[in-house]
Formats: structure tokens, sequence, C-alpha cells
């Protein structure tokens, strides 16, 4: 499918991986004029449905691995494919709707939108896909991770614990293929992160979508059951681990 | 969900600030369109003159601008007196002692005189005939304010009403010869609560003078929406028989009023009267258009040395090309200003939250919405402020000018409702100032579309 073609319509399913990238470099100019790469990786692949916990040392370029698969950065040079799709060749609104239709984000700090209530932070996200809006599919998403009694209350109204399940449930608004989540246990308790990793996992696993969950944490990695250090295969992480 | 109701939530989210912002456009509207309003309401009443039911105003000699002041708009000082023999060279035969027609009775349809000196609580007396309400008229010229405007939305003809015969919202005119009858204009009789059957005393020269005898109100005035709503009017040989009011002659005995209560009173000796200004409507002779006449009334009387003739259109047009135009050139100045000063709240405003905004933006970049859609939708909300501040700012500037409006007609004249409007200045600045607005939110909307979503995800 072209870049137009991707633009205009829903994706339809796409073979194996759901995420790829080859050879993508990604340098950051400091204000000395030095150049710090952040990203060497040759190949990194994410298969669909298939739910992998990756984790690196602070600093080893996790957020950045992630804002250039979500298309938000652009890498100096090599490719990254979402479910087929060059992303690195499109223009940016192609590349703003495929993260649209194709991505789910789940974000460290939840990232909700304050003014909104939680069903309106769902329904926010289905605006920018190329679906319409569909009330009854997002007060669905947000019953099927508990908060059917909670559609109307504000962000600053529910506890950290139910903004997480808003998070998770706008990440699968627009029925995407795969879900991307930056360290989604950072900001709560020990107690609650088997809870949100659980229902990640099996909201995932419910909806066919792929997971990639980018963790520091050991413990939240050992629940998945495929791991990778980004050290492994980001040569620019080893020279800076 | 829409951008329009992605916009909403974000200024419901935001509601102080976009309260506050919304209040300071429709303040600086508000003030635009009340100026606007007052110039237009000003300037009309100032061109109400045009259904007078009289074309020339024959007065002592000095400035002609202040004797049309003085005898249309009850404004200013008389200039001076003329003499009782001049007013009847304007009289035709029949109203004349001698039997033989004045000067000037050949150009002369009507002739009402006035006679100015004395006050009532604040409203000029003037002493007049019966025939200023059986002869002239009021209102006329072009209808002014909203349904002048709707008129013109609706196709309809705006041109000029014809003139209108005075009436009488109680009691009736005075007769000639009921010497201590009285007509109250209609804000007079409002504000001083007066009716048919009261008594009034004018006092001389000021509120504080000499205590004049009693007249009574015959009858109000229904609102002319002219300044003959703010003037009271008594039979002008009552108004003779006033101390002070005969013009001292040798020999003649100062003429003391009777009991008007017992008896009908003498009136004063012609040599004794003078009149403050003739009301002149010049005739329309066959073939000949009436202005001429008027021009050649005009030049004979502005040759001979007893008083001066002058045409209240002409001097009003050019009191308002040497006074009201420069005023309403700086009233559109300090508009233009208030209209600055509002789309630069409008910019402070939404560039102040524009932190706040930045995050949000981020977010919705990173669930997929395009620059576009984020530039649109800080637009849209531009849009629904300056559109919501601006409609509440149109309506509050009606209000305050409906407000202010006893004011106005207690000081021009002229009625000042919540429908008085400055139809064209409106439709074309209230928008123009929205646009304004609008454009001034460009800035933030651009900084929403250059939002670098990597820097505010963290």
């Amino acid at each position: 499918m072209e870049p137009e073609q991707a633009a205009a319509g829903k994706l339809p399913s796409m073979p194996s991986p759901v995420v790829e990238l080859e050879n993508v470099r990604k340098a950051f100019a400091m204000p000395g004029g030095e150049t710090v790469a952040v990203l060497d990786i040759d190949r990194f692949a994410l298969d669909e449905k298939e739910q992998v916990a990756l984790t690196g040392q602070s600093g080893s370029g996790k957020s950045t691995l992630l804002h250039v698969i979500s298309g938000i950065m652009r890498p100096d040079t090599g490719r990254v494919r979402i479910a087929g799709h060059d992303i690195t060749r499109l223009g940016e609104a192609a590349t703003d709707r495929i993260r649209a239709d194709t991505l789910g984000l789940v974000f460290q700090q939840f990232n909700l939108l304050p003014g909104f209530t939680a069903l309106e932070n769902v329904l926010v996200a289905m605006s920018f896909g190329t679906g319409k809006p569909d009330r009854w599919r997002a007060t669905d998403l947000l019953a099927s991770v508990g908060l059917s009694h909670r559609l109307d209350h504000k962000p600053g109204e529910l506890s950290i614990g139910q903004q997480q399940r808003v998070a998770v449930a706008r990440a699968l608004a627009n029925r995407p293929r795969v879900v991307l989540a930056d360290e989604p246990t950072a900001s709560i308790d020990t107690a609650h992160q088997d809870q949100v990793i659980d229902l990640l996992t099996s909201t995932c696993a419910e909806h066919d979508v792929a997971l990639l969950v980018v963790t520091h944490s050991p413990e939240v990695a050992a629940r998945f059951p495929k791991r990778l250090r980004l050290e492994d295969f980001n040569r620019a992480a080893v020279h800076h681990g | 969900m829409s951008l329009f109701g992605i916009a909403w939530r974000t200024i419901r989210q935001r509601l102080l600030t976009s309260g506050l912002t919304a209040l300071s456009l429709a303040l600086g509207v508000a003030l635009v369109v009340a100026t606007l309003v007052i110039g237009n309401i000003v300037t009309q009443a100032f061109k109400s003159g045009s259904g007078l039911g009289y074309n020339m105003i024959v007065g002592a000699k000095g400035s002609p601008l202040q004797l049309v002041l003085n005898s249309v708009y009850l404004v200013s000082k008389p200039i001076e007196n003329i003499s009782w023999a001049f007013y009847e060279e304007f009289l035709p035969a029949a109203s004349r002692p001698d039997g033989v027609a004045g000067t000037f009775a050949g150009s002369v349809q009507t002739a009402v005189p006035i006679c100015m000196g004395d006050y009532f609580s604040g409203y000029r007396v003037i002493g007049t005939s019966a025939s200023y309400f059986d002869r002239l008229t009021y209102g006329g010229g072009a209808p002014s304010g909203l349904p002048r405007w709707l008129g013109r939305l609706l196709g309809r003809s705006t041109a000029a009403a014809p003139p209108r015969a005075f009436a009488f919202a109680e009691g009736r005119n005075f007769r000639d010869d009921e010497f201590f009858g009285g007509v109250l204009g209609s804000e007079v009789a409002a504000k001083l609560g007066l009716k048919a059957g009261d008594p009034f005393a004018p006092t001389h020269g000021a509120d504080d003078g000499l205590v004049h005898d009693p007249f009574t109100v015959t009858g109000v005035l229904a609102r002319t929406d002219t300044p003959v709503d703010r003037g009271v009017y008594v039979n002008m040989e009552g108004f003779y028989l006033q101390e002070g009011h005969a013009k001292p002659v040798e020999g003649a005995t100062a003429a003391k009023p009777m009991d008007h209560a017992s008896g009908t009173p003498a009136p004063l000796p012609r040599e004794q009267r003078e009149v403050t200004a003739i009301l002149v409507e010049t005739v329309s002779l066959p073939g000949l258009p009436a202005e001429l006449t008027a021009m050649a009334l005009k030049t004979q009387i502005n040759e001979g040395r007893d008083g001066q003739a002058a045409e209240p259109i002409r001097e009003i047009s050019v009191l308002l090309g040497l006074f009201v135009r420069p005023l309403e050139l700086l009233l559109l100045l300090v508009t233009t200003l208030v209209v600055i000063v509002s789309a630069i709240g409008i910019l402070v405003s939404m560039v102040g939250s524009s932190l706040e905004r930045s995050r949000d933006v981020a977010v919705m970049r990173a669930l997929g919405a395009s620059r576009g859609q984020v530039l649109a939708t800080v637009l849209i909300e531009a849009v629904i402020l300056a559109l919501g501040g601006g409609l509440a700012g149109w309506a509050l500037g009606h209000v305050l000018v409906a407000a202010i409006g006893p004011l106005i007609t207690t000081n021009a004249g002229v009625s000042a409702t919540v429908l008085s409007a400055a139809p064209t200045a409106e439709l074309l600045l209230v928008p123009f100032l929205i646009a304004l607005a609008i454009l001034a939110a460009l800035m933030p909307a651009l900084a929403a579309y250059r939002t670098d979503v990597a820097k505010w995800l963290g």
C-alpha cells in the first residue's frame, strides 16, 4: 500500500512483523556542538500479537526508540515500518494518520487531557482516527477496564490506577495493531504494578494487539514471556551504558 | 468528538481564563457599539430638524447658529429680541391691526412667534401662540436606527417619512384666549409628574429668578423624540403679562396682570411687545421652487436692519461639519484603539495559556492529531471566544445605550433605546473586531502547530 493509500483509509491486516526497524540511527546535537548518538540499531522487530518487555538503563534511549517507532521523531537514517508501511518515507500527515490508526500509546504520566472526562478522553483519540468517534465502543472499552461507573469523571476525580485504566482504554480506541507503553508502572506503587501489567497484557491479548512495554523494572519485565535488553541491540546504548 | 467539541471542552477546562478573555472582548465591543450608537443618535438628533414644519428662523442679528440652537434645540442663550412691529411684517392683512399685509407676508405661509427667557424646574419656557402646535409639525426625515436597517434588509423603502402633526397624550392645546394656559413636552410632564389641570409657575431668567404667575397645564404632548419633549410652552399673552417681560416704553405704564381666575386680563399693548424669534414656513409659489422663495426672503431680511434670517438645515449642516464630524472622527479613533486593545487582550490571554495548552497539544498529536487539526482546534477556540464575547458585547453595548438613554433624551432631546443602532458602522466594525480577535489567536495557534511533541511528552 502506498503512503497516500495509508493516509486515506483504515489499514488492512498485514503480515507480521507489525513493527520493524532497520539500520536506524538517531543522534542529538548538544548545546556545545557535540553530537550524541542515542539509537544505533541494525534490526528490531515486533510480531503481531506479540508481547515484549524492553528493558534498559536510564538514558539508554528507551523513550527515543518509542518516539521513533510512533513517528513522533524521525530517525536520521534507516527504515521504520509499521504494519508494513515505511513511515520514514511518508509525509508527516500520513505518519500522523498511521499513528492514530495503528498505534496505541500509554505514557508514563498517563497524559490524560485534564478538562475531558474519561469517556471524552477515549472519544478524543477516536476523533483523530479514520473511523468516526463511537460513543458505545468507547463506553465498552472503559467498561472492559472496569471503569463503567467512572465515565463522566475527569482525570482529577480519578485515582492513579483509574487514570492508568483510562489511558489503556484510550490506547485501544482506534483498534490499533500495537500498543506502545512507556514505563507504565513508573508512577504507581509496587502493589499496583502487577494489576497494571495484567490489565495491559490481558486487554491487548483480548483485542489481538501486540504490546511493547518499555520499563526499567526487572520485576515488571519478568511478567512477560519475551524480554529484550536495549543494550543488546542498540549499539549507542552500549556505548553510553 | 468533533474539533468543535474539543475546542469547546478546552474552553470549559480553562473557564476562568476563557471567561476573562471573552469578557475583555465583550467590554471592548460594548464600548465600541455604545460609542457608535450614541454618535449616530446625536447626529440624527441634529438632523431631525428637517421635519420641523418651518424652513426659516428670523431673530435678532447675530450668530445664525446660535439662533438655530436656541430656537430649535432649546440650548444656548437667545441673542436678543426683535420688535413686534418687525414680527407683524410677516403677517397677512387679516392678522394686522392696520389691515395691510406685512412686507414679507407674500412669501410667508406660516409665522409662529416665540418668546424665551423663563425657566421652569430647569426646563425652558417658550411663550408662543396656539399655532405652534396647530400649524407646525415634527419628525420627518429618513428613519434611523434599527427600523432603517431593517427596512434596508427587507428591501423596503427608507425614504423620508412625512412630518407629523403634534399629538397630545393628555389634554389639549391651549387656545389663544387662554392667556395662562400651557402645554408641556412629554419629558417635562414625566419628570415633574405634571398632568393636565396642574398649575405651574415659571421663573424669570433662571431657576432661582423671580417667580411668575402660575399657568395651568391644558395638555401634555405625546412623545416626539425631539427637543420639543423638554419644552414648556405657554400662551405668549400670559407670558407678556409677567413682570419684566414688557418692553420699557417711555410714557407707557407697565402692564399689571389681572387675576386670571376672576376674568380675562388685558393683553400687553403692541408697542411693549417683543419676540425672541419667528418660525417661518415660506410659501411655495406656482412655478418657483420653494428654496428660491426662501432664498429671496432670507436675502431681503438680512439686508435690512431689523433682524436676520437663518435656515435651520443649513446651520445644522454647518454645525455637523464644524463639530460633530470631527467628534465622530475622534470617536472613531477611540473605538479603533479599543478594538486594538481588545484584540491584544485576546492575544495575551491565549499566549498566556499556551504553556498549559502545549502539553495537551502534544498529547493530541501523539494520539494522531495532525498539525492542521491542532491549529484548527485553537482557532475554533478563538472563534468561539470572539463570537461569544463579540455578540455579548454587542448586546451589552445596546443595553448600555438604553441605560443612559434618559441622559441622552435630556441632553439631545431624542430617545435612545435598546433598539437604537448605528447599523452600517455596527455591521462593519463588530465583524471586523471579531475577525481581529481571531487574527490575534493566530500566534498561539501557530505555536500549537509547531509544538515539539517529544519535548512535551518527556
